[in-house]
């Protein structure tokens, strides 16, 4: 797979990564080598689906700790925070 | 510097106590990690605190394994209170609310926890040149790597500033280093240790386990460390054995599976030569060694980076800069907030990962990238069953070289990705491994360590421990410090 500037504009932006111009550049050259190596996969020989794995669920209650109001703080504290709540940029 | 099991004698016959220890570890970290930059952060306040209550626990005639032995964890796992930074811009100032199950443990076993050590941002690397905090550099050699991406925790153990480290193990970050400082580093089975606290980065494949220079050690923290947590749902129900219980055992008429492919194209011809001695030796003392095929294990550095940037990409995507993490101003809405963040949060080698994981899982490359590997992974995983019918363990080099120089590979991703070619495997299947010291390669006047893996079957660690411990006595190289 060859990566031009536009997919890894694409890419970045599905994954929420703001780049510079130069690591458009890189991350496209970079990209484009590491899939042409990931791309001996498609010589190698499957099935067509996963085996079911001998998998099951897992349930605990879900009981809530009692944290103090220190720890709370602690929890959050890089946040912006607005009369008890965690502020966030407009979506809209 | 002691080994655990001799620190642990003096302690209990009273000839030192935790503080002492702690204290002489906690000099040690001043006057020499300036010169290898192995911890990111020193708790010495907590440490005495730590080490007094221990030796109160010993004074009132408590005994155990780990009671009053001051170690180091790799600064991926939560410590409450504690700044746990990942290695990241974006967690800089992160103070973690809570303990992940293994400092708990530790904690309730009287270890003493010393502080935080350096790592690949967020365990990406194998080398911990991805560090943002500045490489870590190898004690037998300070122009190279200690390896990564626990390269902090063993360069720290090598160094002699602690006991010992916790790392971590994703596709070979506890065993690679282990090998380039001549060091025990011991990845349990997926499941064996609670992940409980460690941040994520390949939930399918992370696994928490010890960087000790003993075999015995290796065994004593594993056996502290292991078991059922509640608050992990994929560990293991099943009986913690006290391994370092189990370590002396003979191998006469063990089977041990070499694959011979593993021993041509590019390992170094000194270490080919020093592992076919060491091969002999166990021959000698009544090993059956048969040769075993994996085919599908040439896939398997190709699967694991088709696997593991894809649940990067979705483990990281919780790094949003609101709450906690970084906070970038400027931004006018909530998706350009995120991007800022993200794009000036995370290091090279973290973006890289999350780009590469969201094109194999976008829509119309999913099936040909995320799904191709899982089915891929599966006849990994075939292989692996199918020996072990055949053998009881599987020998295999480490790396297929001595520690490599500061830069030598920063500049080519795909050429650092190479480094798991013999460990991979084992990660994707789930099966423990170990890699214990097996020689050393003379390298511009400087001696290098290098190590030998062993792969056991699932939940055999006793098996990888006891022969471990059968490599470790030929030529015992533990003996073997570096001069820093």
């Amino acid at each position: 797979m060859k990566f031009e500037k536009k997919d890894i504009e694409h890419i970045a932006n599905l994954a929420r990564l703001e780049l510079t111009s130069d690591e458009l550049k890189t991350y496209g050259e970079q990209l484009s080598a590491i899939t042409a190596y990931i791309d001996q996969l498609q010589n190698a020989p499957t099935g067509e689906v996963i085996a079911d794995a001998p998998l099951h669920n897992i349930w605990r209650e879900d009981e809530a700790l009692d944290w103090s109001e220190e720890e709370r703080e602690r929890a959050l504290s890089q946040g912006e925070r607005e009369g008890g709540l965690v502020k966030v940029k407009r979506v809209l | 510097m002691f080994t655990i099991a001799q620190a642990r004698r003096e302690l209990d016959q009273g000839n030192v106590s935790a503080v002492e220890l702690t204290r002489a570890c906690l000099n040690r970290i001043k006057a020499l990690d300036s010169k290898i930059n192995s911890c990111l952060l020193i708790d010495e306040e907590g440490a005495l605190a730590a080490a007094e209550n221990a030796d109160r626990r010993l004074r009132s005639g408590e005994r155990g394994s780990l009671l009053g032995i001051p170690y180091l964890a790799k600064d991926l796992l939560m410590t409450k209170g504690l700044r746990t930074s990942a290695a990241s811009k974006i967690l800089e100032n992160y103070i973690a609310p809570f303990d992940a199950s293994v400092i708990v443990r530790l904690k309730d076993a009287g270890a003493v926890l010393l502080g935080k050590t350096n790592l690949d941002e967020f365990a990406h690397g194998s080398s911990t040149e991805n560090s943002a905090f500045g490489p870590t550099l190898n004690p037998w050699d300070d122009k190279r790597v200690p390896g990564g991406s626990s390269g902090g925790s063993a360069a720290a153990v090598a160094a002699g500033l602690c006991l010992f480290a916790l790392g971590t193990d994703t596709g070979g970050s506890i065993r690679q280093p282990a090998s380039f400082c001549n060091l025990v580093g011991l990845k349990p089975t997926y499941g064996r240790v609670s992940r409980f606290g460690l941040l994520s980065m390949t939930s399918s494949t992370d696994t928490i386990g010890p960087l000790t220079r003993t075999v015995e050690d290796a065994a004593m923290v594993l056996s502290v460390i292991s078991g059922n947590d509640k608050y992990d749902a994929t560990t293991l129900k099943s009986e913690v054995p006290v391994y370092e219980e189990k370590i002396e055992k003979g191998i006469d008429g063990l089977r041990i599976g070499v694959v011979p492919a593993y021993f041509e194209g590019s390992l170094d011809p000194r270490i080919k030569e020093t592992m076919l001695d060491t091969i002999l030796n166990l021959k000698k003392a009544g090993a059956i060694i048969t040769e075993i095929e994996l085919p599908n294990n040439k896939y398997s550095v190709p699967v694991y980076y088709v696997i593991t940037p894809s649940e990067v990409s979705s483990n990281l995507a919780r790094f949003d800069g609101i709450g906690w993490g970084g906070t970038a101003n400027g931004a006018n809405d909530l998706q350009a907030f995120y991007k800022a963040n993200r794009g000036q949060g995370f290091g090279p080698e973290a973006k890289r990962r999350i780009m590469l994981g969201t094109f194999a899982l976008s829509a119309g490359y999913a099936d040909a990238y995320y799904k191709k590997a899982q089915l891929v992974r599966e006849n990994i995983k075939e292989d692996f069953k199918k020996a072990f019918s055949q053998v009881d363990i599987i020998l295999t080099p480490t790396s297929p070289h001595p520690a490599f120089k500061i830069g030598a590979q920063s500049g080519d991703p795909l050429a650092m990705y190479l480094e798991d070619i013999y460990l991979a495997g084992a990660s994707l299947a789930g099966l423990p491994a170990i890699s214990v010291p097996a020689g050393f390669v003379n390298e511009e006047r400087k001696d290098l360590p290098f190590g030998l893996q062993l792969i056991g079957a699932s939940e055999r660690e006793e098996t990888v421990l006891y022969v471990a411990r059968v490599v470790e006595k030929i030529n015992n190289y533990f003996e073997r410090q570096p001069v820093i």
